[in-house]
Parts: structure tokens; C-alpha cells; sequence
């Protein structure tokens, strides 16, 4: 069964369409790029299967349910801004995702710190952006989720930091759980994506594999992304 | 991730080639295990998913077996990998070819610089 | 999920509220110990006249953030970029928003008890009054020592008096929620929908009075037996704030849950 099927989703917001008939499947075991331009629907998209937008129109299914309360304990988000209470520090923000979810790890969630070294001591008022942004995406990944949905995790990053979390993406693999990981910065991350769904102007234009589409058009995905959305 | 894949073709074509010349090479003995799907996908920076294409294909082609619990092994058929062998230096000669005609030079002046070139790598030695 | 919400909602306002009771009630010893162990009245000295005014400035101070608290904890930690957080967490909307109202009104009970129990610790005289015979053991007295009615009447207010304040927060709620409707400049918006449910309210309520004074000459109000005339104001009382309350409470809701655009 998909681990994430949007049928005929569709948001409007006054007079804009932000997503206009968005349908994919996502099997689970696989890491997708969601990729357009700035304004093309894609935080939308990820709001919706959060829970933090409801469709105007169509519907969309997460392991069988709707977004809510039992979706939100197998849906890991990580949003484009930061989202955290400053006055907290990193170690009490690390016991609030251990309170409040059961699929969230400590050890993993320490190491990876360790591993940035970030002193868990220290208050996020006090962190700058990119490191705080790096303790957003090791909350994320350490859960043990069935679906991530990655808003930007890339922008705004020094490349050592983009390779590190690509990495981290890459090791948290798992077969049972699916990425979704949207941005604009295509070239640095096609490597690693399974599958690719382009995003136009609220509509899906393209959805299939990264490799499929490199051989059929020759061309890499950041390449192709270029030719389709040509200003 | 700067592993130098090209982006334009697809990837899991160049995983293969990749192994391809690592048992061409010996880098993977003929009969021995090769480290298991995760352990190349981490190492290449590719997406576990991407490499295990990569490995199905070679498997296909004979140059990989399975057995199941234990891992990939590479084949014991060196009859099998002398071929590859064989086609994986066609390949390279028919770029190099290419590349030096392209050049302006002809085969018969390419056959000589190459020669020459040889012999002096080994007087340097 | 209630009570772990209700756990990390103490935490972040105690660490607001719990500096402040702990100068004003510092505050309020140090003018105790100024105005000498044998007060009994105040004796007119400058800095028991200061430390007394301090006292007073911390306990409306203390009132007062409770109030800045409720309107900031629900927009910031909801609707603000922690709502990214909050609304993503496996809880329901229902636990979301009750978290935030118990704990507003438990601050709110708080502070007014300690504001006046620190009162009573600054100037004996009040100090007295509370504890003496004419104090607080008369009014409780007073209100469940003297007879069934009394306590069932007593009881009523303090149960209106907690839904009363949770009208207040409440209101503040749906207001913030209220302006999620609007694109831009939503803290004007939320005090417009403010304005606009308390108008509304004062309204209602000022209706409801005026029948309700009609009411006492009519016939069958008059042929109630005694203790049933007596109690029905207080229940009719407690009925309407009950109503009132679950009104806000269920726009706040539907807000909240199907409305819900964060910014």
C-alpha cells in the first residue's frame, strides 16, 4: 500500500490556486524530490499532509488515514523556518520530542549532535541559524517515522552542512519509511533521490523515477528542471 | 556528495560500470563477497534503492550471485570476467580513439605516440 | 498528551510568573520586617509607606502579565511559528487549546491569592483582618457554615466566577483565532474580533438582564417556593456563562481545526 496518496488535492486561497488536482503515490522505501519554484505549491503541499492546511478540494491519505492526530505519530515534519521555542535549550527540546513521541530517539538524537558538535547546554536564542537548523533536521531524523517530509533542508547551508545532511538522509534509510524532501536546489541533491515530481503552478507536471527521466531526456534533473521552467 | 557522478546519465548505470571495473580489476576477487547494499550505497552517496538496481543488473548479468541470509558474492566464472574484461578495454579504447582523432591525429600516428610514450614511462622507472 | 501539554505549558509561564510572586512576596517580607515586630498599626515611616506601594505595583504587575500571558502564550506558541510545532505534535486540537485554558486560569486564581496573601504579609493590619475573627473564618462561615441553600449558593458563584474567568480567556482565544480569517496585520484583527465578541456579549447580557428583572413581578416567579426563588438566578447564571463559554470554545475549535493557517 502507498505510504502516501494524494488524490485530486487541490488548495485555494482567495483567488489563487496554490494546488490544482495534485495527484501521486509514494511507495514507501523512497526518497522524492519535490522540486519547483518558489511558489509552486510545495510548502502547501507538505502543509496539507500535516494536518496544517485543510484541501478545498480532493483528499490525502497517509498509511490509510487522514491527516490528524494518528498520522502526526508517523509523520515526521521538518518546516522551513524555525519553529522552536528560543528559550529553550537543546537538551529540553530534546526531552520534549522524547515526551511527546514514542518513535523519537535519544541516543540517536545525541550522537548526531555529538557529531556537530552542538553543546546540548546551550540555548537555541543563543545558536546561530545554520546550527539551529541542523538541531531542526537531527529532531526530525531521529524518530522513527514512516514518512519524513522535508521542507528546504538545504537552503541556507554551508556546503560541509548540506553533505552532512544529505548523509544523514541517505544513513536513516529505511525501506518501510519514505522522504520527501522539497527544494529548488535540484543539482545538489538528485544523487540521492529514487523519484522526482515536478511541481508547476500548483500542478503536477511530471512524476517518475530520477533515473528514467536522465535517460529519457538525456539530461541531468537539474537540467531538465531548467528547460521546464524556463522564465 | 561530490562523487563525481555524471547527472545526466542516469545513475545506476554508472554504479554498474563502477563495479563492473572493481572485478575487472580484482578489486572484488572472483568467488568473493562484496560489502552489502547499504554499506555502497553510504560509501557512493547514492540512495540504497539506486544501488541495489545497479547490483540486480549485474546479477542479471551473471557477474553477481546471491545467496540468500549470507550477501552478493562476485562470480567464480573467470571466463565470465576475462570478457568483461576484454569490453570494458574495447570501450576505453574506442574513447580514446575518439578522442585523439578528434584531434586531428590519425590511427597509425596514434598507434606510434602510444608506443612512445610507453617506453618512456618505463625508462623513468 | 493533556498532561504532558499541561506539564510544558507550567513550565514556560512559571518561568515568567515565578520571579515575579517570588520579588513581590521578598518585597512584601523585607516592608514586614521594616515596620517592626510589635506593628500593629503602620507606622507612618517612609520606607514601610515605599515597600508597601512596591508590594502593590507587583501585585498589579503580576495580574497583569497574567492577562499579557494569555493573549501572548496562544498567539506566539499557536499561531506563531511554534505552531509549526504544536499543531504537528500527535495530540488533538482539543488538547491544544484546554492546556492553555486550565493553565491560564490557574495563574489567574494564583495570582490573585497570592497578590492578596502578600498584602497580608506588607500591612499587618490586613494581615490581621484575614486571620482574625472578622476575617476569612467569617466569610467562609458565612458562605458554607450556615445552612444548604447558603452552600449551593456559595458553591454556584465560585463555579460562575471560574467560568466568568474563562470567558475571558476564552474570548481572547477565539479573537486570535477569529484572525486567522484575515491575510494581513492580524494582531489588529484579533483586537477587532476582541472588541467585537465583548460588544456582543455586553449586549446579550444586558438583554438578558432586563428580562430578567421583568421576570421578578410576573406571576410564576412568584409562586416559587422560597429556596427554589433564591437558587434558580445563581443556576440560570451559571447555565449562560456555560453556554457563553462552550460558544467561544467551539469557534476557537472549528478555527483551529479547519481553519487553521499559520503564517
Amino acid at each position: 500500500m502507498a505510504i502516501l496518496e494524494a488524490k485530486a488535492l487541490s488548495k485555494r486561497f482567495g483567488f489563487k490556486n496554490a494546488l490544482s488536482a495534485a495527484s501521486v503515490a509514494i511507495e514507501p522505501g523512497r526518497i522524492v524530490g519535490l522540486l519547483g519554484p518558489n511558489g509552486s505549491g510545495k510548502s502547501t503541499f507538505l502543509k496539507i499532509c500535516n494536518g496544517l492546511l485543510t484541501p478545498t478540494s480532493g483528499e490525502v491519505i497517509i498509511d490509510g488515514n487522514a491527516p490528524g492526530a494518528v498520522t502526526k505519530t508517523i509523520v515526521s515534519y521538518l518546516p522551513e523556518r524555525t519553529y522552536l521555542p528560543e528559550y529553550m535549550t537543546v537538551a529540553q527540546i530534546v526531552d520534549f520530542f522524547t515526551d511527546f513521541y514514542a518513535d523519537f530517539s535519544r541516543e540517536k538524537a545525541y550522537t548526531m549532535l555529538g557529531n556537530l558538535n552542538v553543546d546540548s547546554r546551550e540555548r537555541l536564542k543563543t545558536l546561530s541559524k545554520g546550527t539551529k537548523e541542523k538541531v531542526q533536521l537531527i529532531l526530525v531524523m531521529a524518530r522513527q517515522a514512516k514518512l519524513y517530509l522535508l521542507d528546504e533542508p538545504i537552503g541556507g547551508v554551508d556546503p560541509a552542512a548540506r553533505d552532512y545532511i544529505l548523509n544523514t538522509i541517505l544513513k536513516n534509510y529505511n525501506p518501510e519509511a519514505s522522504v520527501i524532501i522539497s527544494t529548488h536546489l535540484i543539482a545538489d541533491i538528485e544523487q540521492i533521490l529514487d523519484d522526482v515530481i515536478f511541481l508547476k503552478n500548483g500542478e503536477v507536471t511530471r512524476f517518475g523515477s530520477a533515473d528514467d527521466l536522465r535517460e529519457e531526456s538525456g539530461m541531468s534533473v537539474d537540467g531538465l528542471f531548467r528547460e521546464v521552467f524556463k522564465c | 556528495m561530490d562523487n563525481a557522478f555524471d547527472a545526466q546519465r542516469p545513475i545506476y548505470i554508472q554504479l554498474i560500470e563502477r563495479v563492473k571495473t572493481r572485478i575487472v580489476s580484482g578489486e572484488y576477487p572472483p568467488g568473493e563477497q562484496i560489502p552489502p547494499v547499504r554499506e555502497l550505497a553510504d560509501a557512493s552517496g547514492v540512495n540504497p534503492n539506486t544501488m541495489q538496481k545497479a547490483l540486480a543488473e549485474l546479477e542479471r548479468d551473471g557477474l553477481l550471485t546471491v545467496q540468500r541470509t549470507v550477501g552478493r558474492f562476485v562470480t567464480g566464472d573467470e571466463d565470465l570476467i576475462a570478457k568483461l574484461k576484454a569490453e570494458l578495454a574495447q570501450t576505453h579504447i574506442a574513447r580514446f580513439l575518439r578522442e585523439i582523432t578528434a584531434l586531428g591525429i590519425d590511427a597509425g600516428d596514434a598507434i606510434r605516440l602510444l608506443t612512445d610514450y610507453i617506453g618512456r614511462q618505463k625508462e623513468e622507472i | 498528551m493533556l498532561g504532558k501539554l499541561l506539564k510544558h505549558e507550567f513550565r514556560a509561564t512559571g518561568r515568567v510568573f515565578l520571579p515575579f510572586y517570588g520579588a513581590m512576596f521578598i518585597v512584601a517580607i523585607v516592608t514586614r520586617i521594616l515596620s517592626g515586630v510589635s506593628g500593629n498599626g503602620i507606622s507612618v515611616v517612609a520606607p514601610q509607606i515605599i515597600g508597601i506601594v512596591v508590594t502593590a505595583l507587583l501585585m498589579g504587575a503580576v495580574c497583569v502579565i497574567a492577562i499579557i500571558l494569555t493573549v501572548q502564550r496562544f498567539n506566539k506558541n499557536l499561531l506563531g511559528d511554534e505552531g509549526y510545532l504544536m499543531f504537528t505534535l500527535p495530540t488533538s486540537t482539543d488538547s491544544l487549546i484546554c492546556s492553555k485554558l486550565i493553565v491560564s486560569v490557574v495563574w489567574y486564581l494564583a495570582s490573585s491569592i497570592l497578590a492578596v496573601v502578600a498584602l497580608a504579609i506588607a500591612v499587618p493590619i490586613v494581615g490581621q483582618a484575614l486571620i482574625g475573627e472578622q476575617g476569612l473564618k467569617m466569610v467562609l462561615n458565612a458562605m458554607f457554615g450556615s445552612g444548604a441553600v447558603m452552600s449551593t449558593l456559595a458553591v454556584l458563584a465560585i463555579l460562575s466566577g471560574l467560568l466568568s474567568i474563562a470567558w475571558f480567556v476564552l474570548s481572547v482565544y477565539a479573537a486570535g483565532s477569529l484572525a486567522m480569517l484575515s491575510n494581513r496585520r492580524r494582531g489588529l484583527a484579533a483586537f477587532g474580533f476582541w472588541i467585537a465578541i465583548s460588544t456582543v456579549a455586553q449586549i446579550i447580557g444586558t438583554l438578558l438582564l432586563t428580562w430578567a428583572m421583568h421576570l421578578e413581578y410576573s406571576v410564576w416567579w412568584t409562586e416559587l417556593p422560597e429556596t427554589a426563588a433564591v437558587l434558580l438566578p445563581g443556576f440560570v447564571l451559571l447555565a449562560i456563562m456555560l453556554i457563553a463559554d462552550a460558544v467561544l470554545y467551539i469557534v476557537t475549535r472549528i478555527m483551529l481545526k479547519k481553519k487553521l493557517n499559520l503564517e
